[in-house]
């Protein structure tokens, strides 16, 4: 007992140095979305390849139902390029202007957390595999999962859809009406859909996908089904639930998309609104 | 008198950082902080807790009123914490362990320059490594830090001069 007491006598102050210290990095970390992700990636440098160990254990665990999932998705896939194949005409058609908008690269999660208010994950590829700050972050079958935030030479920490901080545009599909989807930090498998207009004709089941002047995700990307809708306080737009179609906690292999005219037409409009 | 001094010392300083060099924009590359010189000015005999204690209540001081959550206690506590080995070795504080009252040239001699510059440096990189959290823009991190610290030490030798002869009385 002496002894501890001792121990604490001459180690005391180091210790409440070290607490003390531990407490002004967390209170800075959390003040805003940028230290929060610098941090992440300096100690994603640190324990980044503790956690790729532990995702890649957990990921040859999910194979089996992984590859059942893909290779449905590809045939889906197949199934789509025929149809379209079947639907074009004989002439070319210049098409790079289309197609050629995103760049693909796929990445696995190696770390993520849905608990928080403010969720990130971190993703085991970083900018010498040319990964940017605000590529779009999708799983196999083409539901949004977040964007990239920041990035190390072999990591990269990407905002999930579950930060109350992340907003992007969404289209009704069908109807077309847009609206702003925002997540309330309440439920890991329910994004609010609001502001969508009370002339739109939105209905339970409605799939809500990213609006195409989104400068993250393409077009079609798709977020979820509309669960629930209400009519907003002011009584001028449509309040909706909508169930992601990504399961946020289960993600594994995902892709990862770079909008290449984004930064072009950020320019434009930041030229625009001086 | 020495302590009414040591008082006036801190005031001054806060005073400075807060409603002066906090509102003054040079340039992107030069941010002079000079709130550090109550800790550096510290009487020598004060204790490693005190030293924490004083850290802490002027980083977090300063947390508030520059709104940077916790950024200005993170420097401030190892600079209190360390401010004991920094002064042993530099100013070597163990020829003049009897001594008391705070660090100045009349007490240190040509050392104390050594463990002033030191002191603000030390703070200036936590400071501006803190803040910047990347070795993106190397350069001008780097840029960064050699103009403040240049202008820095300017404003904080000629605070501490004003007041030397009245601290070291």
């Amino acid at each position: 007992m002496q002894k501890l007491i001792l121990f604490i006598r001459k180690t005391g102050v180091a210790i409440l140095f070290i607490i003390l210290e531990i407490i002004a990095i967390r209170s800075y970390a959390y003040s805003t979305p940028y230290t929060q992700a610098r941090l992440l990636v300096w100690s994603n440098m640190v324990v980044g390849g503790v956690h790729s160990t532990f995702a890649g254990i957990t990921n040859y665990f999910a194979l089996r139902k992984e590859n059942i999932r893909l290779t449905e998705y590809i045939a889906t896939l197949e199934n789509r390029i025929r149809t379209l194949e079947a639907s074009l005409p004989e002439e070319k058609i210049r098409v790079d202007g289309v197609l050629q908008k995103y760049e693909y690269l796929s990445a696995k999660i190696i770390s993520s957390t849905t608990t928080r208010s403010r969720n990130f994950f971190t993703l085991d590829k970083g900018y010498s595999d040319g990964v940017y700050a605000d590529m779009a972050v999708m799983t196999a079958d083409g539901s949004a999962v977040g964007v990239v935030v920041d990035c190390s030479e072999h990591f990269a920490v990407a905002k999930s859809l579950l930060n109350v901080d992340f907003r992007i545009s969404g289209v009704l599909e069908g109807d077309g009406s847009h609206g702003s989807l925002v997540w309330s930090g309440e439920d890991t498998q329910i994004i609010d859909f609001v502001e969508v207009s009370k002339y739109a004709n939105v209905k339970q089941g409605d799939i809500v996908r990213a609006a195409g002047f989104s400068y993250y995700f393409p077009r079609e990307t798709v977020i979820g089904t509309v669960e629930e809708v209400e009519l907003a306080n002011n009584g001028t737009s449509y309040n909706c639930k909508v169930r992601l179609a990504a399961d946020m906690g289960r993600q594994y292999n995902v892709i990862l998309v770079h909008n290449t005219s984004a930064g072009e037409a950020r320019e434009l409009e930041d030229s625009v609104k001086k | 008198m020495k302590q009414r001094a040591y008082i006036l010392l801190t005031f001054v300083a806060l005073f400075v950082q807060v409603f002066i060099l906090n509102n003054l924009s040079i340039s992107p590359i030069v941010i002079p902080m000079v709130y550090i010189i109550p800790i550096v000015m510290m009487p020598i005999e004060s204790s490693q807790f005190k030293m924490l204690l004083a850290g802490l209540l002027l980083g977090v001081a300063m947390d508030i009123a520059m709104g940077t959550m916790g950024l200005n206690t993170i420097t401030t506590l190892p600079i209190a914490f360390f401010r004991r080995p920094i002064l042993n070795s530099l100013a070597g504080l163990s020829s003049i362990s009897k001594e008391e009252g705070i660090p100045s040239i009349k007490r240190l001699g040509v050392r104390f320059h050594n463990y002033f510059i030191f002191m603000i440096v030390f703070h200036l990189l936590l400071f501006y490594f803190a803040e910047w959290l990347s070795f993106d823009n190397f350069g001008t991190l780097i840029l960064r830090i050699v103009c403040s610290t240049v202008v820095s030490l300017l404003l904080d030798y000629i605070i501490v001069m004003l007041f030397m002869k009245r601290l070291s009385a």
